[in-house]
């Protein structure tokens, strides 16, 4: 796959700290970070090193205390949260560990959601749900709520979720985190399969082999990125 | 190991103590319902035995005897001394006094001039007064040492309030036929015998009224002579002898033509009686507002459950027994309903204050001293306090015992229970039980007439049959089928059985309300796939994905929609239903005044002392024709009221059906119509009309009525006996003949109490009745005359009723906040519930005002569905059995829809319903995306 020149995402001396009561965790030290277009990036490091952290103050999820993110020439925290929202519905996809599907919600409607969201107007929206469902495998369950659905299931179905507004990054935060070894290199080749395509794929995770499998690995530790190269044999 | 459910039970107290007070807030108002209608019993009771104290004191019966005041003293006389000396058990004092009803005005003119139309005088000796009974300051004379001077009075305080009189004013007495002036020498206190006539007379007052010389047509109610008669004990439990001691007194005064009244025994028994009826209505008005507080408490129990299952499945996991995490959360609801019993017991007394100061609005009458205050008793509010945190803890512990039996991988993993392997010879066993059951109590309650086993059999049939018949078909099939035909049931069983059901009691309202709205409820929580379809229609054209997000968990968890939805349909359905039939009600004073009037335009009542003659009357420029109605009361039994009871008697004669007679629910066989009954009383001294609830006080069933045919035995003043044959029973009876019998009858069966002061007037052409009725009053002031129309007569009547209706719905008005409390305390719980789901959902873009807006919808989803149920169900069953059955009014009723409280119940609870979800939803709309998703459940 190759990369575009131009970054898709580029934030600089991004600082992030937790306050609860007297009590200040510094997450995020002054933090610069690349993402080019269509690129696959592994994120690892020790638990509690600011990973996550890092994923929800790229993607905006998150406020950060200092520095800028800038994803397609905006600075997303200078935005509104209105402003921000709608950048996210339109250019973001999101993949966690728990899956976070709408528990009341079929596997097609949580898949269309985000279509709806972005405000397609497309009368094909549930074909095009659909598809994406037949697409991770699932289309024979498309009926069915999360609660009877598998971990695997339940993960290709938040990945088609996130990935059926065709949005320029996908964050994944432990996409296979709750999956046994099986079913998660299943759902790493999706997520390959994903990039294959032309998406950006920042992909935080604890496991050594999921992260030698990216082109580019970036290591987080105590707030500070220590590494940021290709993956280490 | 209970220390450890304890100390689970008080850290999840502890951790979200905002949470906790909106539990305990949901749930003290059931408390609150139940302390409500305990404080309106009381007080009532209160009120009521407050009348022995004001107007009895010692006095616990009285013999009364009717002569002209030329002979009262000596009558009076030799009936006190046939008493002294005749041995009566638990008597221990006597006290002879006359009485006169008179009319009292202050003597003013104008705008100035306040009359009292139907007050008595008393001559009494003030130091035999004191002597009387055990406690001299039961009988308010402990400081009146002597009779007033001549030429003065003493008047009670509350009526030289109403006169707006003060000592040194002048005050009026009419009666027959004259008047006398009087001084006020002293206002006393309404207090025992003191309290017992509006004022107190010199000696000689009521001989001196009576001697004047007057036309022979005035016949005016004799003065009478009393002997009052206090028994043993003190002020209450000297009444307990009183039946015994009436009956010792009657056989003493047999030749007496004596009268002997159970005065204290009947207040206070009247006063058990109201208290209790108003309590027992109260209670099951509000236990439809309790059953929401159940469903409420259910609820919040449930979603306590699911909020905490992965932790109690880790719980479970590492050892923790079922026992104990039932334990855990019994615990903790035992704290709630101990918190909420006892802050519902403080918001229930303010409750029912507010209960007793509208009921007091609404009793208000200036001839009637009667007030009703506030009466708190420690027994009644501890029961009402136990009873309310008991059916908390019930509820909780049950609940419990159901949530706590998951299982716990599912829990561990957030995975839905799987489904119970089930016992099916014992749900069969079940089913058949409570098949053969319904059936059993149908037949009981059809045969017996026994309203709540006819309606309930039937739907207990209906269920089980559903766990047999759930097996072969879809249970979405069976269970809507159920629901239609339970629905189709509760509405034909008045139609279908009106005998059966006819006079319904409080409890089958009770009953009807809560199986229709639990059917209707289990309906509308099957409308999923229409309400999808719906969904579907408006997201596939890219709009409404709050609408989406809106409709998704009340449709998804179908059991927690249920009783949100049962919780609010409840009380729409019977403020509804009470709004239809107050409107009902109002509307048919036009019918009801048809009913009674004859044909004739005004009804005048004038105090019997003081009697207006229909000859005045015929003497005036607007009246046409004016008809004496004889008036005077007995004592009957029938067949259905064994104890004698005393009923009004009224006799007509031919003039009174000259041009129109009352309108009858029935009549015997051989009468060509209503006209030609009313002629058979004036030639058949045997023969009586009585009014629809004739003689329906006391211990008689309230579902007997009188029938034509029935014998009735009457008693009169003198102990003479008579049997009547009904040959009619009124259809209304607002004027309150009681019953009706010939003029002649009445007369001489009533003597010397019957007195024509009733009169019935048709006016000249045009003349507006209305302000002839006022001119009337006004004019005839000192005959205490009270002129009305029909119209306005009904309606004076109706006014109570529907302003104890009105009082009905302003407490169930209560229930109405304990649903909208709920839906607060359910939304703050969605959203937390939710907070993951909500975290994710603005992750990937769903804005801020999507969030808010899907809760206000869920919120008003549900509220509308719970509207619409509680409105079609309540003015439906209205419809059915006000107008359709009969069985709450034998008046012709027309059905009217009550727009007011149509658009009330429509508007408020929406618009209330979105302010207790506003603050839940801007939660939610806050809710950070990164802090949410970083919660790991």
């Amino acid at each position: 796959m190759t990369v575009s020149a131009a970054p898709l995402l580029s934030a600089r001396g991004v600082r992030k700290t937790y306050r609860s009561g007297a009590t200040e965790t510094v997450a995020l030290r002054g933090i610069d970070f690349d993402l080019g277009a269509g690129e696959l990036v592994m994120v690892m490091g020790p638990s509690g090193n600011g990973k996550t952290t890092l994923l929800n103050c790229l993607s905006g999820l998150d406020d950060i205390d200092s520095g800028t993110v800038e994803i397609d020439g905006l600075d997303i925290h200078a935005l509104s949260d209105r402003e921000r929202t709608e950048h996210r519905a339109r250019r973001m996809g999101f993949i966690f560990q728990a899956f976070n599907l709408i528990p009341v919600f079929s596997a097609v409607e949580n898949v269309e959601l985000p279509l709806l969201l972005a405000g397609e107007s497309d009368r094909n929206i549930r074909a095009r749900a659909e598809a994406l469902l037949a697409r991770v495998g699932l289309g024979h369950r498309r009926d069915h709520r999360p609660a009877e659905l598998s971990g695997g299931e339940q993960q290709r179905v938040a990945i088609a979720r996130a990935l059926v507004t065709r949005p320029a990054i996908v964050w994944a935060d432990e996409p296979t985190g709750n999956l046994d070894s099986h079913t998660a290199q299943d759902i790493l080749d999706v997520l390959h399969e994903v990039n294959a395509d032309g998406q950006a794929l920042v992909i935080v995770t604890h496991d050594r082999d999921i992260g030698a499998s990216g082109q580019r690995l970036v290591e987080v530790h105590d707030g500070r990125v220590d590494y940021d190269g290709p993956p280490r044999p | 190991m209970t220390g450890l459910a304890t100390r689970l039970a008080a850290r999840n107290i502890a951790r979200r103590p905002v949470e906790a007070a909106l539990v305990v807030i949901g749930s003290l108002l059931g408390t609150a319902v139940i302390v409500a209608a305990f404080v309106v019993g009381d007080s009532f009771d209160g009120s009521i035995r407050n009348i022995a104290r004001a107007e009895l004191g010692p006095i616990d019966e009285i013999v009364r005897v009717r002569a002209s005041a030329a002979e009262l003293g000596r009558r009076v006389g030799q009936l006190e001394d046939r008493l002294a000396h005749t041995s009566i058990a638990h008597v221990d004092g006597l006290l002879p006094a006359q009485i006169a009803g008179v009319v009292l005005s202050n003597g003013r003119r104008g705008d100035a001039a306040i009359a009292e139309p139907n007050a008595c005088v008393m001559e009494v000796e003030p130091a035999a007064v004191r002597r009387f009974g055990r406690d001299p300051d039961l009988t308010g004379f402990a400081t009146i040492r002597h009779q007033p001077d001549p030429g003065t009075l003493y008047v009670r305080d509350d009526v030289a309030r109403r006169l707006e009189v003060a000592p040194g004013d002048s005050i009026t007495i009419h009666a027959y036929g004259t008047s006398s002036t009087l001084r006020v020498a002293r206002v006393v206190p309404r207090v025992g015998v003191a309290g017992h006539c509006a004022a107190l007379v010199p000696s000689g007052t009521i001989l001196e009224l009576d001697a004047a010389p007057r036309a022979p047509t005035d016949a005016a109610l004799a003065p009478s002579g009393v002997v009052f008669v206090s028994n043993d004990g003190g002020l209450e439990d000297s009444a307990r002898y009183s039946a015994d001691v009436v009956r010792q007194l009657r056989r003493a005064t047999r030749d007496f033509d004596a009268e002997v009244q159970s005065a204290k025994a009947t207040t206070l028994d009247n006063a058990e009686r109201t208290g209790g009826n108003l309590r027992t209505l109260f209670s099951a008005i509000g236990g439809f507002s309790v059953t929401a507080g159940v469903l409420l408490l259910v609820n919040l129990v449930v979603m306590l459950a699911e909020e905490r299952k992965r932790e109690l499945g880790v719980f479970r996991a590492i050892g923790l027994r079922r026992a104990m995490v039932w334990r855990s959360f019994c615990i903790e609801g035992l704290v709630y309903a101990v918190s909420s019993a006892t802050a519902g017991l403080g918001v229930g007394i303010a409750v029912g204050q507010l209960v007793v100061a509208g009921a007091n609005r609404i009793l208000r009458d200036p001839d009637d001293p009667f007030t009703l205050s506030l009466t708190l008793r420690t027994p009644s509010l501890l029961a009402a306090a136990a009873i309310g945190a008991g059916i908390s803890a019930l509820t909780v512990a049950a609940t419990s015992g159901r949530l706590a039996r998951f299982n716990v991988i599912a829990a561990i993993r957030d995975l839905p229970d799987p489904p119970r392997p089930r016992r099916r010879r014992w749900a069969t066993v079940v089913a058949v039980f409570g098949a053969v059951m319904g059936i059993g109590a149908f037949a009981i309650g059809w045969a017996t007439a026994t309203g709540w086993l006819l309606l309930g059999g039937p739907v207990v049939t209906m269920w089980s049959l559903n766990v047999v018949l759930a097996r072969r078909f879809s249970t979405r099939l069976v269970v809507t089928t159920a629901a239609t035909l339970v629905v189709g049931w509760c509405l034909a069983v008045f139609p279908l059985f009106p005998d059966q059901m006819s006079r319904p009691s409080i409890g089958v309202f009770v009953e009807m309300g809560l199986i229709l709205v639990a059917a209707a409820v289990v309906h509308a929580t099957h409308l999923d796939r229409i309400w999808a379809r719906l969904v579907r229609h408006l997201t596939t054209r890219g709009r409404g994905v709050s609408v989406h997000l809106a409709l998704s968990s009340p449709l998804a968890r179908r059991f927690r929609t249920g009783l949100l939805l049962a919780m609010f349909s409840l009380v729409i359905f019977t403020m509804a239903f009470l709004g239809a039939f107050a409107s009902i009600l109002a509307g048919s004073a036009t019918s009801g005044a048809r009913d009674i009037s004859a044909g004739f335009d005004l009804i005048v009542d004038s105090n019997p002392s003081n009697p207006l003659s229909a000859a005045t009357l015929r003497a005036r420029p607007e009246v046409a024709e004016a008809v004496g109605l004889v008036r005077g009361s007995a004592e009957f039994t029938n067949r259905y009221q064994p104890e004698p009871t005393r009923w009004a008697m009224t006799g007509v004669d031919d003039s009174f059906i000259r041009s129109g007679a009352p309108t009858l629910l029935a009549r015997a066989r051989g009468f060509a119509g209503d006209r030609e009954v009313f002629r058979e009383l004036t030639r058949d001294p045997n023969a009586i009309v009585v009014d629809a609830e004739f003689l329906q006080s006391g211990s008689a069933p309230a579902s007997e009525q009188p029938r034509v045919g029935d014998r009735v035995a009457a008693r009169n003043r003198a102990g003479e006996r008579r049997t009547f044959r009904v040959i009619g029973v009124l259809r209304s009876d607002y004027a309150f003949h009681g019953s009706l019998v010939g003029a002649t009858t009445a007369r001489s069966f009533l003597a010397p109490a019957a007195v024509e002061n009733r009169l019935f007037v048709r006016l000249k052409p045009h003349e507006p009745a209305t302000m002839v009725a006022r001119r009337l009053s006004a004019t005839f002031v000192d005959n205490g005359v009270s002129a009305r129309t029909f119209p306005a007569l009904v309606r004076d009547r109706l006014s109570e009723t529907t302003g104890f209706i009105g009082l009905m719905q302003a407490y169930l008005g209560f229930g109405l906040v304990i649903g909208l409390a709920g839906l607060g305390v359910v939304m703050v719980r969605a959203v937390r519930e939710r907070r993951r789901q909500i975290g994710m959902l603005r992750a990937m873009g769903t804005s801020v005002r999507t969030i808010r807006a899907a809760f206000l919808l869920e919120s008003t989803f549900i509220t509308a569905q719970a509207i619409l149920i509680g409105l079609s169900l309540g003015l439906l069953t209205a419809w059915l059995v006000v107008v359709r059955s009969g069985a709450f009014s034998d008046a012709a009723v027309e059905f009217r829809v009550p727009w007011a409280t149509v658009l009330a119940l429509a508007i408020i609870p929406l618009l209330a319903a979105l302010a207790a979800t506003v603050v839940p939803a801007a939660r939610a709309a806050r809710i950070r995306p990164a802090v949410a998703l970083r919660d790991v459940g």
